[in-house]
């Protein structure tokens, strides 16, 4: 055996210094432009100061560590392991074995790292009455929809084997596949019932690669075609992320053509809710409770008091929600009345619980504690059983694992780093992007929005004061003396209860540009989605292994930061056009087919190796940094303009960068053609002058 | 002077030489006497040679790898001058043996085949060295033509030296690459590696060190090699400890790639096309020599000499590959570096992982290593498997 060699105490410290040192210096880098921007965004133009910024900061520094540490783990633990089982598979056993395990790992990745629940996110909006089979899949048939998407990943990760193994080429399975989603997305949207889960398949196809799988499977693709490649040459390790985007759409969609016979027909909120069609909502919901708390939740004025049979019952309902606290949980939940009263209640609700107590319940803040836990059961569960399944199939064909320790130390290290880095999302950069996210709609807004209003006692009417207009109407005010500053707020009579003396005074969020200039505001919003999109990609923990990867497997040639760069344009691009969708209501089919379509001759053009990168990347790209920004930013957009879900922004954002890695290759290509034949040709003449010359001077 | 002396020396009692009388005494292995052929070419160009190789009977062992070009373009707004960035572009590092006699006619066919006369395309070269392999190869001969002497085979050049730059510190050789195209020398390979010798002495701070290096390739001509090695191990501070170490290795012939810049052109001839002209005429590089005999005085005051090597290569399975680098670890040959191979093979199918492993020993060490590796080794059984042993006359290695 070799023998070890002991390093001093004050030496090991140096090494480790420098090696914590470059790693998180990195990952400063990796996430510094997003937050910057952020930050820039919000108090500069947006002119908010930030809430709670220690709290935000404390949670970005553990983003920073979350990532430094995840990133690692992969290196030293999960992908060595991937790729010795990828390697040991073929010289070991039948390619069916290799597909079954394809099959397991792929399903097995699905249930351990559930991207439902940012689904879930981002169809908490959906209403029943109005998308009743999207609601069905996301509320009622959640299992059956993890495990279609399950299954989906699994087929993908089986067929991917299958291709390390023979060694064939990608591109015959995009242009079968590609076309086939594209046609049953189109068949689908001719039906009104059907055509609102278009955005969950797609979006599922997007979310379904996480940061643990991504990296896994592309160890285990280079590892399989490392050790198969039959004296032909590989034709790249790419491609099972492509196929793990595309087979999830698919299964959603049959899902939910099966399901849509059973699921009731779309109607009218006032319909959904009357006791006369009770029976046909109930299929929906476990209780009449619970379908209270969706007309309160989700529903307006009119569906909650269509839900309640006579118009005493309705407000003896509303009273209790303000004076029982049981009865308020059971209706709007972890909502807070306060919250309840600003963004769902109308006016008429408004008023009749004017003065119900709202003190200390705005807004709620996640405590760090309860936040940790629960990451850490999340991380555990995305990388425990995966890696088990990995040592077992090693233990099974007896081979040993080279520097376990190493991997030991790997393993707690991409624990470590996944619970951190969720965690700090949760507490640092989601909370960021939602403060930003819930400014945002000021850009583009032309109304004044109902924020807060304030009681105020004993108000005394001779202190109100007119004043005129340039156009000669009189209006009335009085002055406000808040936080020491004399503010003029405008007087409105129906807002005094002339018999207590209590006068409601309004908060209200003002649109920042005037009503002609909205459309300035609008290319602001889209601007800054297209920031958010960059900046967070540049940070998601997947891509920076896929940039790894293609960068040691091209040997330098194609860098790191190269390829981050192309796919966060891509990403960006995407997003601007989600957004883009939700402000001005656009079909998604409209904006996915096109690109979609255009990818078909780029991915003829472009050469194999780069075809596989580049779809790979467009599923890496939507992980746990990008998605809870995206949401935040996409619910709060949809929320101002009354648009349910936030669907389709991730699918987006999913297309462009696979264009812009095509075409990224294509010019790579070009170059490196051109500096092959310019020179070539003009040799080729020089050349044939040159030797006509000596043959002339020899005769 | 002294320089010289010693490197007659060192050719009289050669390493490799060494080796070859002590395994034929000892008649177990028998040492093949052929030629190593190193082909570097644009990955575009890829399917050519392999298609050839084929065609030749031999198992190629192919590594990816960039070669590094300065691109020239004229500065923005019309600017005088020009913008220098560096250019990267993939190659395929194929690698082969064949019997002495043939390696001329393979490396003029390969230049016709691949248009290497052309610059930019890529370099090939070959190197007489001592192999141990299963058996005795033969090369299909009818997929050599004994084509016209045409002209295009005329710029290979003799009296060639391959040196080798192990470089520790990660992104060092971008930098190394760059001195090299600055000093004109030639178009620089990088290739990754990874040297696990020093980790695997160490406990768990060993994450600590990374096991990547890069390994930056450069052919020029012969007499030129020492002052450039010595100037390369100034300007990449191999002097200081950790940081990697450089060997040179002799090349019997071979076909530089010239075209070390790449954008706009202003003559109708580049630098580099007149100097491979003149090479073509001259028949060689010896008029090139252009580092006078002072320079090389200076710089030898530096703290490290030149010692006489061997650099030993050995390709095998991924798995095997650790107990070889043990074996070489006992008798106390350190600063291995392993790269990954795609082994090219007419008919059998392989499937398993294939390592190249290289190391730069001390001629002293020589014969001990070889015993070592091949006791270990399963060259009687795998005919992929190869133990290469060739001199090494100037190699820079820093005490580690």
């Amino acid at each position: 055996m070799i023998e070890r060699k002991k390093i001093p105490l004050l030496d090991a410290v140096i090494l480790l210094y420098g090696y914590a040192r470059t790693r998180i210096v990195e990952q400063v880098k990796a996430v510094a432009f997003i937050i910057l921007y952020l930050v820039v965004f919000q108090t500069l133009i947006l002119g908010v100061p930030i809430a709670n910024a220690l709290g935000i900061a404390g949670g970005i520094a553990m983003v920073v560590f979350g990532l430094a540490f995840f990133l690692e783990g992969l290196v030293l633990g999960l992908m060595p392991l991937g790729e010795r089982v990828g390697v040991k598979l073929p010289t070991k056993t039948t390619i069916y074995v290799i597909a079954l395990f394809g099959l397991l790992l792929g399903f097995g990745s699905t249930l351990a790292e559930p991207a439902i629940s940012a689904l879930r996110t981002a169809g908490a909006g959906v209403r029943a009455w109005e998308s009743p089979l999207l609601y069905m899949l996301l509320e009622r048939n959640t299992e059956q929809l993890v495990l279609s998407i399950g299954t989906g990943v699994g087929i993908a990760v089986c067929l991917g084997m299958f291709r390390f193994y023979y060694n064939l080429s990608i591109k015959p399975f995009i242009y079968i596949l590609m076309p086939l989603v594209l046609t049953f997305s189109i068949i689908v949207s001719f039906n009104d019932s059907l055509r609102s889960i278009i955005g969950l398949a797609w979006d599922s196809g997007a979310v379904t690669t996480g940061a643990v799988t991504v990296p896994l499977v592309l160890a285990l693709g280079i590892g399989v075609s490392r050790a198969s490649s039959k004296g032909k040459g590989s034709s790249g390790e790419f491609g099972i992320i492509l196929l793990a985007s595309l087979f999830p759409i698919i299964a959603v969609l049959t899902l939910g053509t099966v399901l849509s016979f059973k699921a009731p027909e779309i109607t009218t909120e006032e319909n959904f809710f009357s006791p006369a069609k009770r029976e046909q909502a109930l299929y929906l919901f476990d209780s009449e409770a619970e379908l209270a708390s969706h007309a309160f939740t989700h529903g307006t004025e009119m569906g909650r008091r269509s839900f309640y049979s006579t118009e005493a019952e309705y407000h003896d309902a509303l009273r209790a929600l303000t004076e029982d606290p049981d009865f308020r949980y059971s209706l709007i939940g972890e909502i807070s009345l306060a919250d309840w009263i600003i963004d769902r209640a109308s006016e008429f609700e408004r008023s009749f619980i004017a003065g119900a107590d709202l003190s200390g319940q705005r807004g709620s803040q996640e405590s760090l504690g309860p936040v940790l836990k629960e990451e850490t059961m999340g991380g555990a569960r995305a990388v425990i059983p995966l890696s088990i399944m990995l040592i077992l199939v090693l233990f099974l064909l007896r081979e040993r694992i080279r520097y376990k320790d190493e991997v030991a130390l790997g393993l707690v290290f991409t624990l470590i780093g996944m619970t951190l880095l969720t965690s700090g999302i949760r507490l640092g950069l989601a909370a960021l992007g939602g403060e930003v996210g819930g400014q945002l709609p000021r850009a583009f807004a032309t109304e004044e929005k109902f924020v807060d209003r304030l009681m105020i006692d004993d108000f005394d009417p001779g202190i109100v004061y007119s004043v005129i207009t340039t156009d000669g109407t009189k209006r009335s005010f009085f002055d406000m003396l808040d936080n020491g500053q004399i503010t003029p707020v405008e007087f409105h009579e129906n807002r005094l209860d002339v018999s207590s003396g209590t006068y409601e005074h309004v908060i209200t969020r003002t649109p920042l540009f005037d009503s002609r200039l909205t459309v300035v505001g609008i290319i602001l919003v889209l601007l800054f989605a297209f920031g958010l999109g960059f900046g967070a990609t540049l940070a998601e923990p997947a891509l920076n292994a896929l940039g790894m990867t293609v960068e040691t497997l091209t040997v330098g040639t194609i860098k790191q930061s190269k390829i981050v760069r192309v796919v966060s344009i891509g990403v960006g691009t995407g997003i601007l056009l989600g957004l883009a969708r939700i402000l001005f209501d656009i079909p998604l089919l409209y904006l996915l087919v096109p690109p979609y379509l255009l990818l078909l001759p780029l991915t003829y053009l472009s050469e194999e190796e780069f075809t596989a990168i580049a779809w790979d990347s467009g599923g890496v790209t939507t992980g746990p940094v990008t998605v809870p920004l995206v949401l935040a930013m996409g619910l709060s957009v949809g929320a101002e303009l009354n648009v349910v879900d936030g669907f389709g922004i991730l699918a987006m954002a999913s297309v462009f960068p696979i264009i812009t890695v095509l075409t990224y290759g294509l010019i790579m290509k070009k170059k490196q053609q051109k500096s092959l034949d310019q020179h070539g040709e003009d040799d080729d003449d020089d050349e044939v002058d040159i030797s006509e010359n000596l043959i002339a001077e020899k005769v | 002077m002294m320089q010289d002396t010693k490197e007659k020396k060192a050719k009289v009692s050669s390493p490799s030489r060494e080796v070859w009388r002590t395994q034929m005494a000892k008649g177990i292995y028998t040492p093949h006497r052929v030629s190593r052929i190193t082909c570097i070419i644009n990955h575009l160009l890829k399917d050519k040679i392999s298609g050839f190789l084929r065609d030749l009977g031999v198992i190629a062992y192919i590594e990816p790898g960039r070669t590094v070009r300065e691109f020239l373009k004229p500065q923005p707004f019309g600017l005088p001058g020009n913008v220098v960035s560096l250019q990267n572009s993939s190659v395929d590092i194929f690698r082969f043996t064949v019997p002495r006699e043939t390696s001329q006619q393979v490396v003029e066919k390969i230049v016709r085949i691949a248009d290497l006369h052309i610059p930019g395309r890529g370099t090939v070269f070959s190197q007489d060295l001592m192999e141990f392999s299963k058996e005795p190869f033969d090369i299909n001969p009818d997929a050599l033509d004994n084509g016209a002497n045409d002209h295009s085979v005329q710029n290979i050049v003799k009296k060639l030296s391959y040196v080798i730059c192990v470089l520790s510190v990660p992104g060092s050789g971008e930098n190394l690459a760059r001195i090299a195209l600055d000093l004109g020398i030639c178009v620089p390979l990088v290739t990754f590696a990874t040297g696990n010798d020093i980790r695997d002495q160490l406990g768990l701070i060993r994450i600590t060190i990374s096991p990547e290096k890069e390994i930056v390739h450069l052919v020029m001509p012969e007499q030129d090699s020492d002052s450039i090695i010595r100037l390369l191990v100034e300007q990449a501070r191999l002097d200081r400890p950790g940081r990697g170490y450089i060997y040179q290795t002799p090349v019997s012939m071979g076909l530089l790639d010239t075209r070390l810049k790449t954008g706009k052109q202003r003559y109708a001839a580049s630098m580099e096309q007149i100097i491979a002209a003149i090479d073509s005429l001259k028949a060689g590089t010896s008029w090139r020599k252009r580092l006078d005999a002072e320079n090389t005085e200076k710089a030898q005051g530096s703290t490290l000499l030149p010692q006489d090597n061997c650099e030993i290569s050995i390709i095998s399975d991924e798995d095997r590959i650790e107990k070889l680098r043990e074996a070489c670890l006992e008798v106390g040959a350190t600063g291995a570096t392993t790269s990954r191979v795609t082994p090219e093979i007419t008919n059998a199918e392989v499937t398993s992982t294939m390592i190249r492993s290289a190391i730069s020993v001390p001629a002293g060490l020589t014969n001990k290593v070889v015993d070592a590796l091949l006791e270990v080794s399963t060259i009687k059984e795998d005919n992929t498997d190869r133990i290469q042993v060739l001199d090494s006359p100037a190699a820079y290695v820093h005490d580690l």
